[in-house]
């Protein structure tokens, strides 16, 4: 997104929380622009519908139960929201700490995928159960950063507002994640293109 | 060729990502969300129109115990005169939740003209000040029990303005606390409400659409002799009621200064064990909402005195028509007091005892 997009975006959203503290339909709209979103990020995260729907709960609850404590110098509306997402992630995946990879249901057999080719989709379901494992063996700033730059799509700034870390810490976690996912895949069986 | 990080990357990118959307819980959270904030919206609303209710009743029953009255804090406004003739003066909405309550409520007595008005508001301003820096003396207190039940105490203190002029102003409960007295009296009162510690003195039921709400006005003692009240809402009626924060207002002037209800009759409730005869009138708002307020005290033992009760009981004192039980010493804020203890009988029978503690003592 460019510079000009994002600050019009911004000053949207500043009007919209401000007047989402008085005005239900404002709140609603507000609800509206970014459930999908977040509902989208936690579930990639986790493939898991219960846990998606509980932790995605979790995160409006806690964001319109502080409207009033959002500052927006601080950082924008969007990327308070991703931090109170990843933040809910981070206390998920620390209860599931003791569930080996193995064990841990993260593919749900029933989740519908929207693609064009049934043989693309076989293989993509593969090779994204595949990765979701490899992911769990990761630290979780290094899969934070990983969920959020190729399949949430964020900028480098953007991940730096959600996470609350510097540009250079970023680059770096990015660096470091990829290598280590990349050592992971390659021990599943995955062949690297 | 290709280094491991741009292949893991190009493999990343092609990933196919699956979706799940969830229309059901969408729906049903956006519901929760919407709701809860609405409740909260109107449930603060409403508690900021009890406390200004509360204070308003406390301190007719505080101007009316006083020969003069008034009480404090920061910046005024005029809010209206009341029905029986006081003029009701408030702090202004920008000064409201920073103690707990949400505005603080004073009634004058007497008959001030726009002037009078005008220069009452910037008194009570001065007050205030002094206030803040204890420039004040102590000069009279007043404990009061009404059929052997402790009401709370009155401290009454005297002021002298900047143009000369003394003021007496008796000051009780909470209305005359600092910010931190405030806090360690919210403290406090937490503790006594566990400990079951409250006296309902009366409840409120105010039903708009079919929605009704009750809340108890609550009498905490605490430990210093002061007697604050607090509405808390009854959990068997727990509201809310659809008003919007402009129709509290607008409920509470009619009710409480103008008494501009139809009165629809009376009638009881139980509440925690005890029998509480109501008066229910009807309020028809400015927007045509139609209101009906309830108000009323336990049937009995009596405890607390009605405006009547106090007109009476004002006539009374004044007249030395009191039987003198006893005096005794007691030190009030590090200072003693001599206490003179003198017992009323209104015309339904009903005792009161004021104590009236003056500097000095007979040690």
């Amino acid at each position: 997104m460019s510079l000009e997009i994002l600050t019009e975006w911004a000053e949207e959203d500043r009007a919209l929380v401000f007047a989402a503290q008085s005005d239900t339909a404002a709140a609603g709209q507000l609800f509206d622009k970014y459930y999908p979103e977040i509902f989208r990020y936690v579930y990639h995260s986790t493939l898991d519908h219960a846990v998606t729907e509980d932790l995605t709960s979790n995160v409006f609850f806690s964001a319109f139960r502080h409207l009033g404590l959002f500052r927006w110098r601080r950082i924008p509306f969007r990327a308070w929201l991703y931090r109170i997402a990843t933040n809910e992630l981070r206390m998920h995946y620390r209860k599931q700490k003791r569930m080996s990879a193995a064990n841990a249901s993260l593919v749900d057999p029933e989740f519908p995928v929207a693609v064009p080719s049934a043989d693309t989709v076989a293989a993509g379901l593969d090779d994204y159960r595949l990765l979701q494992r490899a992911l769990l063996d990761l630290g979780q700033k290094y899969r934070t950063v990983i969920v959020l730059r190729y399949f949430e799509g964020k900028s480098l700034s953007e991940i730096c507002e959600i996470t609350n870390k510097r540009e250079g810490t970023v680059k770096s976690q990015l660096h470091r994640a990829l290598a280590q996912l990349k050592d992971a895949l390659v021990l599943a069986g995955l062949t690297l293109p | 060729m290709k280094s491991d990080n741009e292949r893991i990357e190009e493999f990343l990118k092609g990933i196919v990502l699956p979706e799940y959307k969830s229309d059901g819980h969408a729906r049903q959270l956006r519901a929760q969300i919407l709701s809860g904030l609405q409740a909260r919206r109107v449930g603060s609303r409403t508690a900021r129109w009890w406390k200004t209710a509360a204070l308003l009743l406390g301190l007719l029953g505080a101007a009316a115990l006083a020969t003069e009255t008034i009480i404090q804090v920061r910046h005024y406004y005029f809010y209206g005169r009341a029905k029986d003739g006081f003029y009701y003066f408030s702090t202004t909405p920008e000064n409201a939740g920073t103690n707990q309550v949400d505005s603080i409520g004073i009634l004058v007595r007497g008959d001030l003209d726009a002037a009078g008005i005008e220069q009452k508001r910037k008194d009570l301003e001065e007050i205030d000040s002094l206030r803040q820096r204890n420039a004040r003396e102590l000069f009279r207190v007043y404990d009061t029990e009404v059929n052997g039940k402790p009401s709370g105490r009155l401290f009454f203190y005297k002021y002298v303005l900047a143009n000369g002029r003394t003021e007496i102003i008796p000051e009780g409960g909470d209305v005359s606390a600092s910010p931190a007295q405030m806090e360690a009296d919210r403290q406090q009162i937490a503790d006594l409400r566990q400990r079951g510690q409250r006296e309902i003195r009366s409840i409120i039921e105010v039903e708009v659409g079919g929605q009704s709400q009750r809340s108890l006005c609550c009498r905490y003692l605490l430990s210093d002799g002061r007697g604050v009240n607090r509405y808390e809402t009854d959990p068997e009626l727990p509201g809310p009621v659809p008003l919007t924060f402009k129709q509290e207002n607008e409920l509470s002037r009619l009710a409480v200064l103008e008494k501009k209800g139809e009165f629809l009759g009376s009638t009881q409730v139980q509440v925690l064990g005890r029998t509480f005869n109501l008066q229910k009138y009807s309020f028809t708002l400015s927007d045509g909402t139609v209101v009906t307020r309830s108000e009323g005290q336990p049937e009995d033992p009596k405890n607390n005195l009605t405006g009547a009760d106090l007109d009476e009981f004002r006539q009374l004192a004044a007249a030395n028509k009191g039987e003198t039980l006893g005096t005794y010493d007691e030190d009030v804020w590090g200072k003693p007091f001599k206490f003179t203890r003198v017992k009323y009988v209104l015309s339904d029978g009903t005792e009161v005892i004021q104590s009236i503690g003056k500097p000095g003592s007979g040690r």
